[in-house]
């Protein structure tokens, strides 16, 4: 396997890079790696929360308290004990309610057009497909997900909406998102649930996590 | 007892209530937001006795105008908005604290040239913490006053209630960090520097002007005399930092601050040096700015300077300053 490549990004944190691509495995090792890096923390406290996306983690520190070497050695010595995840203590399926299409779903008849199927199709394909979060970035609770059918692999659209609406299901390539706010928004919005995906009453007030597995269904009704 | 209060008669143009920020919950995909002006906030506290972190208002462009309900005092850092009592006609410069008594009309009529200004009370605002931070992001209604901008006819208290009039305070040193001449901002090489060597080097050559939509997330770049930037497809999105330097396919960069979303996607040739972000923070629409390029050893040079120097000031501040009403403060 590859080593993680590790450098500075600005002069408080580091950069480790595990691939240049969205890639299942590559996310899995971000995953462990991230969990290995939160133990830091504990130690030592100049060290910050690491953060994860689909092929790199950023560990930030205070350089006031510790050196960028000392930094560099720490991670090393964290991905060396990273324990590679049981696959069997996955999590268990989450599954997301979905109204497709029409107005909750404007984009998924084109989606479907553009590849040859019904919107039925379309629907049994996006509801047939796991998805796991990869990591939760963009805003609050806005799960990056990954496994999404081939079927309805689909380009970002060009120009970006102003406005999405809340709990709208959207797909991007092969990757997957409910957003947590109405926000603008370039994916293609296939479906609406009602579940939310982010709420400060709650601990943690994300609905999802690295890792999560999520199913999409139809909504009754 | 009472908290010293200010009612919001008029709420200026964006006002919010800012901290040092959340750590922590990146993770979850929220910014750490916080003061875009660390030095600033910083000076506004110290000057009445808080932490330096403590909750503040932070003012853009033109602040607001507040009333004093019962005796207040008030403490200023970050650029000058103008700050004037009515009653008196005193102007209050950033780095000063003052007294106000009760119904006096505190006014921040802005143009000034600054673009940040901080106003502390004593102990800090009083306002819930909301993740392990009392930091407003307006994105996502975190923080703050209803995770929103103040409005007219919002109290904003102290957290101390501490009310006794304190003797006048001076910053030993600049309440802001902007220059009035031409700044220039420090950084390092950023991850995609040696991939995109052209690209850094027009960003170093050029001299840039600062965008209208420039935010509390990120400080846009417009090209000045026609330079041209060479461009590159966005990347898969990792992490980035406060003060990375990232050039999308318009190539106009985006030099991403506080309220900066956790990951990006575009190429990162440059990083702002942490010791110069509270110039960023000062940095105005129309204005312009230019970048030089240090070594990772005088980053970090820098960044001990400035907390050397704050040091200094705040031990100085302590020893002519009348301190003995300040310990009873409880800021948090």
């Amino acid at each position: 396997m590859d080593r993680a490549r590790i450098e500075p990004f600005g002069d408080s944190a580091l950069l480790i890079t595990f691939g240049n691509q969205i890639d299942a495995a590559v996310s899995r090792r971000v995953r462990d790696a991230t969990h290995a890096l939160e133990q830091l923390r504990t130690s030592h406290p100049d060290i910050g929360a690491p953060v994860a996306a689909y092929a790199a983690v950023l560990l930030p520190f205070n350089p006031l308290a510790v050196g960028q070497d000392e930094a560099v050695g720490l991670t090393i010595d964290a991905l060396e004990g990273a324990v590679v995840a049981d696959p069997v203590r996955e999590t268990p399926i989450i599954e997301m309610p979905t109204r497709y299409s029409g107005v909750d779903g404007p984009d998924l008849r084109e989606v479907a057009d553009a590849h040859g199927i019904t919107v039925p199709q379309a629907i049994e394909c996006h509801t047939n497909a796991l998805y796991v979060v990869a990591f939760i970035g963009f805003m609050p609770g806005f799960p990056y997900m990954i496994g999404g059918p081939p079927e309805l692999d689909h380009p970002r659209r060009a120009t970006p909406r102003t406005r999405v609406p809340a709990g709208s299901v959207a797909i991007a390539g092969l990757q997957g998102t409910v957003y947590p706010f109405a926000t603008p928004g370039g994916w293609n919005l296939i479906g609406r649930t009602d579940h939310h995906m982010w709420d400060t009453r709650r601990n943690p007030p994300a609905l999802l996590a690295p890792g999560s597995r999520v199913r999409f269904t139809p909504a009754e009704g | 007892m009472v908290n010293a209060a200010l009612e919001v008669l008029d709420p200026g143009i964006l006002s919010t209530v800012q901290d040092f920020g959340r750590r922590g919950y990146e993770r979850l995909g929220v910014p750490h937001s916080g003061a875009c002006d660390r030095w600033g906030i910083a000076v506004a506290n110290v000057l009445l006795g808080n932490i330096p972190s403590a909750a503040a208002l932070e003012m853009t462009l033109i602040g607001p105008t507040l009333r004093a309900r019962g005796p207040c005092v008030v403490g200023l850092g970050g650029a000058d908005l103008g700050a004037v009592v009515l009653r008196t006609g005193d102007r209050v410069a950033p780095g000063t604290t003052h007294n106000l008594r009760d119904g006096d009309v505190l006014q921040f009529p802005g143009d000034s040239g600054g673009m940040r200004a901080y106003l502390s009370l004593r102990g800090g605002l009083d306002v819930p913490l909301s993740l392990g931070s009392r930091s407003t992001y307006l994105p996502a209604h975190l923080g703050g006053i209803k995770g929103r901008q103040i409005e007219t006819g919002d109290v904003i208290r102290g957290i101390s209630t501490a009310h006794e009039e304190m003797g006048a305070r001076g910053w030993p040193e600049r309440p802001s960090l902007v220059s009035d001449r031409e700044p220039e901002l420090r950084v390092v090489e950023g991850p995609d520097a040696s991939l995109l060597p052209a690209v850094l080097d027009t960003l170093l050559r050029a001299r840039w002007v600062i965008g209208p939509s420039s935010d509390r997330t990120g400080v846009r770049l417009v090209a000045g005399d026609g330079q041209a930037m060479p461009v590159h497809p966005p990347l898969v999105s990792r992490p980035v930092v406060w003060g990375a330097i990232q050039v999308p396919p318009s190539g106009e960069p985006i030099i991403l601050q506080a309220d900066h979303q956790t990951v990006g996607g575009y190429p990162v040739p440059a990083v702002v040096i942490t010791a110069d972000l509270p110039i960023l923070a000062q940095l105005r629409p129309g204005g312009s700015v230019g970048f030089t390029l240090v070594r990772q050893v005088d980053a970090l040079a820098a960044l001990r300077d400035r907390a050397e120097t704050f040091r200094r000031a705040t031990e100085r501040l302590r020893r002519d300053g009348l301190w003995q009403d300040l310990w009873l403060n409880t800021a948090g």
